[in-house]
């Protein structure tokens, strides 16, 4: 009854709905494209972004995993520490220049110990701060470390999938870079280098299309429906509005002369009294 | 009391549990899902485009039944006239949660945080599916059966919970899990009642819940309607097995060893202290007796209530203290709509916190307009039902007190943890909020509002 009584309402304010579609199809387009008028213009507000990941190893010269007699423990220690370099800012800049980027579009995070309490690994005020300058950064990566482990996994996020895997590249690239300038300005002999390996090539794809039509539709949906909800209450205001005459301006529960049953041409036919009182 | 506002149930009523009506049974299930049943924990063998969850498919279900009940159904007798800006809080919520959104469209995708936006929102639909539905079809005549089923329901849950501290069994994730085997995978149950106390400081006890602050929520919120019916019934028989009742559901959210385990049923008895007090100061002696019985059910509960005390507790305190400062950022970053609704994912530790407090969280998430819809959300049903809330309409007052005593310790809830993370208080409190709105609406026959004046279809109780 009620829903049949709200269609038959909304349909005999069909302009007003009509108004309301294109107010909220306006809306959609606003969430999901900002309006540029000198020249006009629609930039996507969206930002489509591809991931890529991949992973290096810290090692020895002759390798330490077909060797039982070395211990893995130094290199799990320096796993580590390069993991936290690789997001410091000499690392970042020579990941920009590897992977050909804006050092300034660059955000990096990580790595971060999954074995404290929750309670300390969660970001304080400080780091909080860090994190939302850092959100608009268009080229992401973040880098994890299993401490029992002498492998650093590298995770890319770029607006496009060759970007993102060329990020992710960069990134041990870039490790490798740095740590043969220190070998070689410390003269450091041939067998005791540590010697970064990429474990094969970073794979990535596209991940959130279809992000901008499915927004666009909840917008539309949210703002028609809201908007449709409102002409209902709006409707009922402005016919009392027109029908206080009916009532006079006085207060309803009064005398014959300020309105009331004797003012009543329409004859509502209320039980007696019930009506003085709705307010 | 109006010819047509206050009508008493009979008979004739078609009310819920004598009723062939589908809907009503809809919601009954759906009560006994959020005492009995831990769907948050359960996953159905059926893929959905969102969420696979147990408890969307019996939103799906109620929502198509009042479909096609409401395409099919023939014209009533009675019209029902709810009191005027009943949903206002929900549907200001829905807006700012969704605009929230829009204005951070950027941000979100590039973070890649649409797909966690989308399964809340999800949430938050499937929520406010439930209220304005249950809202829409419940009788003032099923208000009393309906809180009978929430109090024995709560007391089912109530005693579990205590059999689960003692013995570490789970009977209500060990009963799902064999029932509902063959269409859904149900995840173990939390539960552990002797942990290492170097990592964890207080035994799990969960009941039907992932959390223990969960189920001592919908405890607490059951408990007004334990009171209510036992100071309402004119019965000295009843008043006892009423007040026992009210024990056991305080024991069982006691033995959680939670701090909310007692704030949130202080803060419902408080309330209806506060709204009726002569009616409730009858109940005092009968509280001393069932207190005493229900010592005797649950010993130990005293140790319980010194445990709430100890020094680990303390961890939990500083945890909630330094949430303030740790939010400012964000807070200042983006004040009026915040992050975007459904953004904080709590699992990724590293980047956003576990705030215990969902004020504080829907500060962080949909702004400062998001905050006041959400607390006009809670606050709605307490104004919808303020005429009736000390009403002696045994139909309509008692049901009002004890939801809106109800929801207001939802409200006092929120301030303790992340209640809407867990899904089992907010269906309740929106269940309750629609009980208000019931009880304060009037009924008319069918037609009449057509044949008011605008100025007079607004239905205000007396």
């Amino acid at each position: 009854m009620e829903l049949a009584r709200t269609l038959k309402t909304l349909w005999t304010r069909r302009r007003l709905v009509a108004l309301g579609a294109l107010i909220a199809a306006f809306a959609a387009m606003l969430s999901v494209y900002s309006v540029g008028l000198f020249p006009p213009s629609l930039t996507s507000r969206t930002n489509v972004f591809a991931t890529a990941s991949t992973q290096l190893l810290v090692d020895a010269p002759d390798s330490a995993f077909a060797d039982l007699a070395n211990d893995l423990t130094p290199l799990e220690t320096r796993a580590s520490v390069f993991a936290r370099f690789l997001a410091s800012p000499v690392a970042l800049t020579l990941v920009a220049r590897e992977a050909d980027v804006p050092l300034t579009s660059i955000e990096a995070q990580g790595p971060y110990d999954i074995n404290l309490p929750v309670i300390q690994q969660e970001p304080t005020a400080g780091q909080r701060s860090s994190q939302i300058i850092g959100e608009g950064a268009l080229y992401r990566l973040r880098f994890e470390n299993n401490p029992v482990l002498p492998i650093v996994s590298v995770f890319a996020q770029a607006p496009t999938k060759a970007e993102a895997i060329a990020l992710a590249d960069a990134a041990p690239r870039a490790l490798r870079t740095y740590i043969n300038r220190i070998q070689v300005g410390q003269d450091t002999p041939e067998d005791r280098r540590v010697v970064i390996r990429k474990l094969g090539n970073a794979t990535g794809g596209v991940v959130n299309a279809g992000a901008n039509v499915q927004i666009a539709l909840l917008v539309f949906i949210i703002v028609f429906g809201a908007w449709c909800m409102l002409l209902i209450p709006a409707q009922t205001i402005a016919r009392g509005w027109r029908e206080t005459n009916v009532y006079g301006d006085g207060n309803p529960n009064g005398g014959p002369g300020t309105g009331g049953r004797e003012s009543d041409p329409q004859g509502f036919g209320f039980p007696g009294g019930e009506h003085e009182r709705v307010r | 009391m109006g010819a047509f506002a206050r009508r008493a149930p009979t008979r004739g009523d078609d009310a819920w549990p004598r009723t062939r009506r589908p809907l009503p049974w809809l919601f009954a299930a759906l009560l006994v899902m959020i005492f009995l049943v831990p769907f948050d924990a359960m996953q159905l063998k059926v893929a959905l485009p969102v969420s696979s969850d147990f408890d969307r498919f019996l939103v799906i279900a109620i929502v198509a039944v009042w479909a096609v009940g409401t395409a099919l159904g023939r014209p009533q007798a009675v019209e029902r006239l709810r009191p005027s800006g009943w949903a206002i809080g929900m549907i200001a919520f829905l807006l700012v949660a969704v605009a929230s959104i829009a204005f951070n469209v950027e941000r979100i995708t590039n973070l890649g945080e649409w797909d966690d936006a989308q399964k809340h929102l999800a949430v938050l639909f499937s929520l406010a599916a439930v209220f304005a539905i249950v809202t829409l079809n419940l009788r003032a005549s099923e208000l009393r059966p309906f809180s009978v089923l929430i109090v024995v329901l709560a007391v089912i849950t109530a005693t579990g919970t205590i059999y689960e501290k003692k013995t570490g069994f789970n009977v209500f994730y060990e009963t799902s899990s064999a029932v509902f085997s063959p269409i859904a995978t149900v995840a173990p149950s939390p539960t552990d009642i002797n942990p290492d106390p170097s990592t964890t400081p207080r035994p799990t006890i969960t009941g039907p819940t992932r959390h223990a602050l969960s189920v001592t929520s919908i405890l607490g919120m059951a408990l007004p309607f334990a009171v209510v019916l036992a100071a309402m019934t004119p019965v000295r028989r009843r008043r006892v097995l009423w007040s026992l009742a009210a024990c056991l559901i305080i024991a069982g959210a006691l033995i959680t060893q939670r701090k909310s385990g007692a704030v949130v049923p202080a803060m419902a008895l408080l309330v209806l202290f506060v709204l009726r007090p002569r009616q409730l100061l009858r109940l005092a002696p009968f509280g001393i007796v069932a207190l005493a019985v229900a010592l005797v059910v649950t010993p130990g509960i005293f140790s319980t209530v010194r445990e709430l005390g100890q020094t680990k507790e303390q961890d939990s305190t500083e945890g909630r203290t330094s949430d303030y400062p740790a939010v400012m950022p964000d807070v200042l970053t983006r004040p009026m709509l915040g992050s975007g609704f459904g953004t904080l994912d709590s699992e990724r530790v590293d980047t956003y916190r576990i705030f215990d407090n969902e004020y504080l969280g829907q500060l962080f998430q949909v702004g400062a307009f998001g905050l006041l819809a959400f607390i006009a959300l809670i606050v709605t049903p307490l104004f919808v039902a303020r005429s009736v809330l000390r009403s002696d309409d045994p139909v309509r007052g008692p049901p009002a007190l004890a939801a809106g005593a109800a929801c207001l310790a939802f409200g006092v809830a929120c301030a303790l943890y992340d209640i809407l993370t867990f899904p089992q208080a907010p269906y309740l409190f929106l269940f309750m909020a629609a009980m208000c709105t019931c009880a304060a609406s009037v009924e008319v026959p069918a037609g009449w509002t057509a044949r008011m004046p605008p100025t007079m279809r607004r239905a205000v109780p007396a």
